[in-house]
């Protein structure tokens, strides 16, 4: 326990006002976990990078916020840390209208996280093989001058 | 004439805080199809979709162009709302302007290039018919088609014969939907639900007024996926380059690019898989072979050749798998299963993951009885302790 920093986006546009993240933050602190809560999380990260409030920002880390496919690829870049992300966005608060479930819910999905996260790895990131590809393919382009057609 | 709603999403400031909208916004109220521009910060949401209904019902519009993320991050979710406003599947058309603007280019690059984009979109939509069939198979129209049978030759997966009229049929069990036929089709009358090439030449209308040299890229799902990846990963590249999404490499007609060179683009780009790993069977096989072909067209025609190019991404784009020497048996069905060509068998029998064409499918792994494969990115263990955390809740 306590080996693991936890992100909670609690963002009133995306997980709407039915979470008591203030409780689901009591409970994982009880357990020892470090946990810090964002009000927005998208807009502090959009000008590309992320102080990190844990004491120690390597640690294993669970993001529990919106869907891996909406910004894994930007998330792990910022934290560079071992990341496991718990989608409570569109598979709990956009779903449920029940506050007990959603609430039940949430904190379950983030102590799933939490078994889960010992597998995740930082993972290197990827060549920007298309950005070497195209910058030869434009200078060729315009070396060449316009399309003809185009006058 | 079309009426079309156009939803210029936010993204919860991840998107309007690196382009302007402003700008974006006052350039498409000129547009003669377009009866709404509608700003939400997120149109995935509840909230979001609400309003776009409200919009949508209060408009009547026909067609919808949502401005938003990738197509394989929410696109079921904009295609569902369409199917709930009862507009036809294929008068949506979703615009991806975050990965292949707002995280990859400059605020004044992003805010053009958008609005190029958004442009050909709109191009699309306008030229969209509904289609009310449940066809969800490559489509020959029947009056236009001369029975030359080349689709029957391209068809990589044998679903297309001949009728007795004397006309090819689509086997819609059979049919791949990868769009080869389409590729290779001389008067261009194959569509997929889709994708018609009528469609596409469209969109490259929208392109006028775009930055020099004009690129447009047709790319296969996996290097558009890739092209993806450099956005999240914010791994900028040229924004001259206009992404078209394609189902296959060997889905891009000739005629399209044909169209493009004549509408003007200064370069046109093919991007598909390496040889072995296209999952269409042979499908930048036959795209690499029409690109030749085209390339001395094009020299007929005085231009360079290099204007038409074929670029393979993809490759190493995610973790191969690992073979375990000891416990593999040398049984060699993880080669037979896999889709990408990656596996092949060495000199001393062993089997050994090629890592720059595997996709990290886990296929492999499936068919692996000895349990001798591992996949990095999501290995047995975890989806083990997945169930037993699952269970214990």
């Amino acid at each position: 326990m306590g080996k693991i920093n936890i992100i909670i986006c609690t963002n009133i546009h995306c997980q709407g006002s039915k979470i008591n993240f203030l409780e689901i933050k009591e409970v994982l602190e009880k357990d020892g976990y470090e946990v810090v809560l964002h009000s927005n999380f998208c807009d502090e990260i959009k000008r590309g990078f992320y102080p990190s409030p844990f004491n120690n920002c390597k640690l294993p880390t669970v993001f529990a916020g919106c869907s891996p496919c909406v910004m894994e690829g930007k998330l792990k870049k910022l934290l560079n840390c071992p990341v496991e992300i718990v989608n409570i966005r569109e598979q709990c608060a956009w779903i449920y209208n029940n506050v007990e479930e959603v609430n039940k819910t949430c904190q379950n999905k983030i102590f799933f996280g939490i078994k889960q996260v010992k597998y995740a790895r930082i993972e290197s990131q990827p060549e920007n093989v298309l950005g070497k590809k195209l910058k030869g393919y434009i200078s060729l382009m315009e070396k060449y001058g316009p399309n003809p057609f185009k006058m | 004439m079309s009426r079309a709603g156009v939803v210029l999403c936010r993204c919860n400031t991840l998107i309007d805080s690196k382009m302007d909208f402003n700008t974006i916004e006052r350039r498409l109220q000129k547009h003669k199809n377009i009866v709404f521009i509608q700003r939400v910060n997120m149109a995935c949401s509840p909230a979001g979709k609400q309003i776009i209904e409200e919009m949508a019902s209060l408009h009547g519009i026909d067609s919808l162009v949502a401005v938003a993320c990738s197509p394989l991050a929410k696109g079921s979710v904009f295609k569902d709302l369409t199917r709930k406003l009862g507009i036809d599947k294929n008068m949506l058309e979703i615009v991806n302007i975050r990965e292949q603007c707002a995280w990859v280019h400059e605020y004044d690059d992003a805010t053009s290039k958008g609005l190029t984009l958004i442009n050909m979109g709109i191009n699309r939509v306008v030229k969209a018919q509904p289609d009310s069939t449940t066809i969800n198979c490559a489509m020959i129209n029947k009056i236009k088609c001369d029975k030359c049978k080349r689709c029957l030759e391209e068809c990589p997966n044998r679903a297309i014969s001949i009728n007795d009229d004397g006309y090819p049929a689509v086997n819609p069990d059979l049919c791949q939907r990868c769009g080869v036929c389409i590729g290779g089709c001389p008067l261009a009358v194959i569509s997929l639900p889709d994708f018609k090439v009528d469609e596409i030449s469209a969109m490259l209308k929208g392109a006028s007024g775009a930055k020099s040299p004009f690129i447009v890229g047709f790319f296969c799902d996996f290097a558009y996926e890739e092209a993806d990846k450099m956005g999240q990963a914010g791994s900028a590249y040229s924004p001259n380059l206009h992404i078209i999404r394609v189902p296959c490499t060997g889905a891009v007609n000739m005629i399209t690019v044909n169209d493009a060179i004549a509408e003007g683009v200064d370069g046109v780009l093919i991007a598909g898989c390496d040889a072995s790993q296209c999952k269409r069977k042979r499908g930048n096989e036959v795209a690499r072979y029409r690109i030749e072909n085209f390339q001395k067209s094009l020299e007929e025609q005085f231009l360079e050749k290099e204007r038409l190019s074929y670029v393979s991404l993809g490759e190493g784009l995610k973790e191969a798998s690992i073979i375990n020497d000891d416990k593999c048996n040398r049984c060699g069905a993880c080669q037979q299963v896999c889709p990408y060509g990656a596996i092949k068998q060495q000199d001393e029998g062993k089997f050994q993951v090629y890592y720059k064409a595997c996709r990290s499918c886990g296929i492999c792994a499936a068919a692996c009885k000895p349990g001798a494969i591992l996949v990095p990115v999501c290995p047995d263990k975890k989806i083990m302790n997945a169930i037993d955390a699952a269970l214990a809740i």
